[in-house]
């Protein structure tokens, strides 16, 4: 096994298009599976030799986070909690304080589990990638990127570089709340972000609203942000989110939940996080 | 004896190394030239390997790749320690094809570093013949079998009519339970360094009974016991699964033997789930026949647990409901399930924690059936005796830890109706359950030895996997002796030392502790006899019985002088130490006279969102009478282990199998669950004053299993009173509370 530590955006491509590369963010999910022999990369690409993939800029269209900038220094970051909360506290969620020294967006997303922590909460945030390969850079929306348990819409030599997550609207606000049997350090049944934009009435003129765990892959639930828009986010709005939710709902049963329990729970997370969004969107 | 240490609650002796790092575990031993072992564990759940393909061999590093094709054949001697199922026959390791559960060892790879160990073993191609495994209780296939007598454990205990009884009792509960299996995942995981010098073997192991690892390595390599030494200083962490002498220590002297230099073989997390014991799956009925006004009338228990199918695993599941509360009919029966699994093992609280969980909750059911206060109904069923021997408790104080422990913990508060208590939209339940725990106490024998400068070294082949041995055995020691701990140097954990019991069954402080008391006291008479055949002492020439000890010194009995100290009687004859080993057995006669166990009375309060089915405990208390209490600090620290271990019991640890091949779906602590910190409430303990001059010299009774078994059934009843639903499954999930 070989690793490298390129500085370049290209450099990392070519090395990738090779034969078993793999990408090397904080580890935390890949040395596991070295471990474990689940994967035996040849070579390890460290993309945090790459400048771009290790900072967060903002400018008027919102914010550019580096795709291995780890937990920590999201939570660092002096203005990116106070625009999206739901967002920063849905990559807090992941693992401990160690962890959380060393977890990146960009792992957590290509690590290519349906229940990862910060996937809803970027996709409810409207987060889009940008993804360099030997062809050049792209972007897709971070909904898109990952098929199913393991497998992404990334080709041979691509990496993330970077999500863009756009400006908080004027009355905006997120949220993400997962379930966990236990009270921390577990893996979600299921996850739910949120995110909600408000006119200056009270009305919410846009939504999205994204499910974790509750499928092969993260969900974008467009009913369920069709529940909310054009309402005032009231117990009606949210029974018919809480349906919305239900409906999109395609779990599976394992050791951690059974299909009509993480149905049943799916709904009433989604109730509480976007009374959450909202209440965010009206304080600002 | 002027109790000076005794009572006070110490920190740790052992502490500062702890934190440090200077404390060092098994797997910290490493020798000079050291090798690497690695078991291959089989990967299906029953059957008979049909090739090894050596190409690993070739690997870099590797040294040895053993398997039945090649290892040698070891004597296995018979060899039954005082843990060790008295029917059925150990696992041999490596000896045949055959695979019995999954998880088996089937080979063992050695070389020059673990990577290299590590990757061979995962290069190496084993076939297999595999055949369908059964290892659910509930499969149609499982047949329950009585256990072989063993003299060890009274099953199928009978008293009055308790069928008929049941049919005529003016209310009744008839319920059925299930308790998963559990695995004790330490945070330490078995390790251990093997090292043959000729004949003769050194194991650093991790293990709770170093004296039994000695005699079963001996028998297992056809060896003399003194040939074999066992170290093993600190633990962290065991629960009892490092009571037994499990293969991997076999394997790790078998491969330091055949590569000729030191090997150590640590398991994995993984390894842990496979063959190293777990606490068994159980099957329960519980009925209960009950006069209106709450007097029982009728106990039928009918349990049933998991064994393997190479060895009978007992542990005392229905032994409590004998002779917990007053009832003149009662019937006890025990049965096992073989299956294609490796034996179950002793877990913290074996046998009573799910024995009495269905105890607990059928008494709690009955209590909202009659309406009587659950408290109330313990109180009107308190026996006088132990009724199934006959004979009085050597001390009981279950009624006065209900009471200070009702007190405490506010249960007044508590409104009687399920459902009926809330705290915005979460509903709060209140719930409370005997526990019980016997107060047993095995043959200890430990070395006490005075130095010239007049401190003591103590020695004992006992074990401290985190109850505070250290610390509570320098107590003891000091106080015998009159000195201050900190002239006081014990040491454990090796099997040169006179031999200890297992450290299990919460009698380390009664066993051994008492062996050190008795080891001080015939060092001190040693010392009288130096001192009066002095000439220059002014013990010159007199009787054990006109001089007495105080503070240290040896005086004239009534006499106005100091006396003289440790350090001068020892100095005055030259300085040469000197030492007593002692062994220390209970009287026999006090267990035909007594009915000898700690109780202990548990409140819990949790809290169920009904939105998405989830409890959680929000406060819980342990009142235990447990004899004296050694060091209040301590103990309380060990009790808070023991109800986390409750917690943990009742709402997450699950081993849970793959019924196609039996391999433990969830063997690695992301899937385990195990209670985290913010799982745990404000605990709080009380302990009763109870004095019990019967049980042993020190009146102690242990703690350790006590502490976790009440748990699960509070837990389970305040759920109950909580939701209206009654859980008789554990743990209990959110699956079982949605819709509430
Ligand atoms: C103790 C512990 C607790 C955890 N708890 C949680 C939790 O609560 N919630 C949760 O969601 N996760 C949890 N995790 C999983 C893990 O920490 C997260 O998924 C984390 O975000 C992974 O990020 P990383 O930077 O460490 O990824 P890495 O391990 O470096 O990479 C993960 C995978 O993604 C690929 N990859 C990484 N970056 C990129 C990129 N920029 N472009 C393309 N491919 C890439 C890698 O090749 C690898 O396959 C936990 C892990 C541990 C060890």
């Amino acid at each position: 096994m070989r690793y490298e530590k390129p500085t370049t955006v290209e450099a990392a491509t070519a090395l990738l298009a090779g034969q078993g590369a793999r990408v090397l963010a904080g580890g935390t999910d890949l040395l596991v599976q070295m471990r474990s022999r689940v994967l035996s990369p040849d070579v390890l690409v460290d993309i945090k030799g790459i400048d771009a993939t290790r900072k967060i800029t903002k400018d008027a269209s919102g914010y550019t986070i580096g795709a291995a900038v780890t937990g920590a220094e999201l939570k660092e970051h002096p203005t990116l909690s106070k625009d999206w909360p739901g967002l920063v506290e849905a990559a807090n969620l992941i693992g401990s304080t160690q962890v959380q020294g060393r977890c990146s967006l960009g792992g957590n997303l290509c690590n290519g589990s349906p229940a990862a922590d910060s996937v809803p909460g970027m996709i409810a945030a409207g987060a889009v990638a940008t993804i360099a390969g030997p062809k050049g850079t792209r972007t897709l929306p971070v909904e898109d990127i990952m098929l199913a348990p393991r497998k992404l819409a990334l080709t041979a030599g691509e990496f993330i570089v970077s999500f863009k997550i756009p400006a908080r609207p004027a009355h905006g606000g997120d949220a993400y709340l997962r379930f966990i049997p236990r009270t921390e350090m577990d893996i979600a049944v299921v996850g739910c972000g949120v995110a909600l934009a408000l006119d200056a009435g009270g009305t919410c003129t846009a939504a999205r609203v994204s499910l974790g765990a509750v499928a092969a892959r993260p969900l974008l639930v467009e009913d369920g942000a069709k529940a909310l828009i054009g309402t005032k986010v009231d117990d009606a709005a949210l029974a018919k989110l809480e349906a919305a939710v239900r409906a999109a709902c395609k779990p599976i049963d394992d050791k951690r939940g059974t299909v009509e329990f993480r149905i049943d729970v799916a709904g009433t997370l989604a109730k509480r996080t976007a009374k959450i969004a909202l209440e965010r969107a009206r304080k600002v | 004896m002027n109790p000076q240490a005794i009572g006070k609650p110490l920190t740790r002796i052992d502490g500062r190394a702890k934190v440090t790092g200077a404390a060092r575990y098994a797997a910290e031993f490493n020798q000079p030239n050291q090798a690497y072992a690695v078991i291959v564990s089989s990967t299906i759940g029953l059957g008979r390997i049909t090739g090894i393909d050596p190409a690993a061999e070739h690997l870099p590093g590797v040294l040895a790749i053993i398997s039945h094709l090649n290892a040698p054949r070891l004597p296995y001697n018979p060899h039954k320690g005082g843990i060790d199922p008295s029917y059925g026959e150990r696992l041999h390791v490596l000896q045949d094809d055959q695979v019995r559960f999954y998880g088996q060892p089937v080979a063992l790879v050695v070389a020059d570093t673990l990577v290299r160990a590590e990757r061979a073993a995962a290069a190496l191609r084993i076939t297999y013949d595999a055949q369908h495994p059964i290892v659910g209780p509930r499969d149609k296939q499982a047949k329950p079998i009585a256990p072989e007598a063993d003299g060890r454990l009274e099953a199928d205990n009978v008293r009055g009519d308790p069928e008929a009884a049941l049919a005529s009792a003016a209310v009744a509960v008839d319920i059925t339970s299930d308790i998963a299996r559990q695995n004790h995942h330490p945070m330490e995981p078995h390790a251990t360094i093997a090292a043959w010098d000729g004949d003769r073997l050194t194991l650093w192991s991790k293990s709770q009974f170093v004296a039994n690892e000695q005699e079963e390595i001996a028998a297992v390599f056809g060896m003399a016991p003194e040939n074999v030494q066992v170290i093993c200083p600190f633990v962290g962490g065991a629960f009892g699964t490092s009571l037994r002498t499990w293969p991997h220590v076999t394997l790790a002297a078998l491969a330091a033997r055949q590569v000729g230099r030191p090997v150590k073989l640590a398991l994995t997390r993984r390894q842990m789930s496979f063959t190293t014991g777990h606490r068994p799956r159980t099957l329960q009925r519980m009925a209960l026949g009950a006069t209106r006004d709450g007097r029982l009338t009728s106990i039928i228990h009918e349990g049933t647990g998991e064994t393997s199918r190479y060895e009978q695993f007992i542990e005392s599941l229905t032994s409590g409901t004998d002779f917990m509360y007053s009832c003149p009919n009662v019937r006890t029966r025990y049965r096992l399930v073989p299956l294609d699994t490796g034996t179950p093992t002793y877990m913290r609280g074996p046998g009573e924690a799910s024995g009495m969980y269905a105890l607990e909750t059928a008494l709690d059911e009955l209590a909202y059936k009659l309406g009587i206060d659950p408290i109330e109904l313990r109180r009107r069923n308190e026996p006088r005796i132990d009724e199934s021997t006959n004979r009085p408790f050597s001390s009981r104080s279950l009624m006065a830890c209900y009471d200070i422990g009702a007190e405490r913990f506010g249960w007044a508060k508590r409104t009687p109706e399920p459902q009926s208590m809330r705290d915005g939209r979460l509903l709060i339940g209140m719930g409370t359950a005997t526990a019980t725990y016997p107060a047993m106490q095995f043959p200890a024998s430990a070395r006490a030895r005075l130095l010239a400068d007049g401190t003591a070294e103590i020695e004992s082949a006992a074990s401290d996997m985190g109850p505070g041995t250290y610390t509570s055995m320098t107590q003891v020691a000091a106080d015998t002796l009159g000195i201050p701990v900190g002239r006081v140097r014990f040491s454990l954990g090796n099997s040169d030392f006179p031999p200890a019991p297992p450290h299990g069954g919460s009698q380390t402080m009664a066993a051994v502790g008492s062996a050190i008391r008795a080891a001080c006291l015939a060092v001190q008479d040693l010392l009288v006899e130096r001192a009066a055949a002095n000439p220059r002492s002014p013990a010159h020439n007199m009787g054990k019985e006109a001089l007495e000890w105080v503070d240290g010194h040896l005086r004239r009995k009534g006499g106005a002088a100091s006396g003289q100290s440790y350090a001068e009687i020892v100095g005055a004859a030259g300085g040469v130490p000197v030492e007593a080993t002692v062994s220390v057995a209970r009287d026999p006669e006090i267990d035909n006279k007594y009915s000898m166990h700690a109780f202990g009375a548990v409140f819990v309060e949790v809290s169920v969102d009904p939105d998405v089915g989830i409890a959680r405990v929000r406060r819980a208390l342990g009142a235990y009478g447990a004899g004296r209490i050694v060091n209040p600090r301590l103990a309380r620290s060990q009790c808070l282990g023991g109800m986390i271990g409750g917690i943990g019991m009742a709402l997450m640890e699950h081993t849970s199998l793959d019924a196609r091949d039996g391999r433990p779906v969830n063997a690695h602590m992301a899937e385990y669950l195990l209670p985290v910190n913010l799982d745990i409430p404000d605990l709080d303990v009380l302990f009763v004053d109870e004095v019990d001059p019967h049980v042993n010299p020190l009146g102690v009774k242990g703690l350790g299993e006590v502490s976790l078994v009440g748990m699960a059934p509070a837990i389970a009843n305040a759920v109950f009173h909580a939701t209206g639903r009654r859980i008789h499954e554990l743990p209990i999930r959110i699956e079982h509370l949605l819709g509430v």
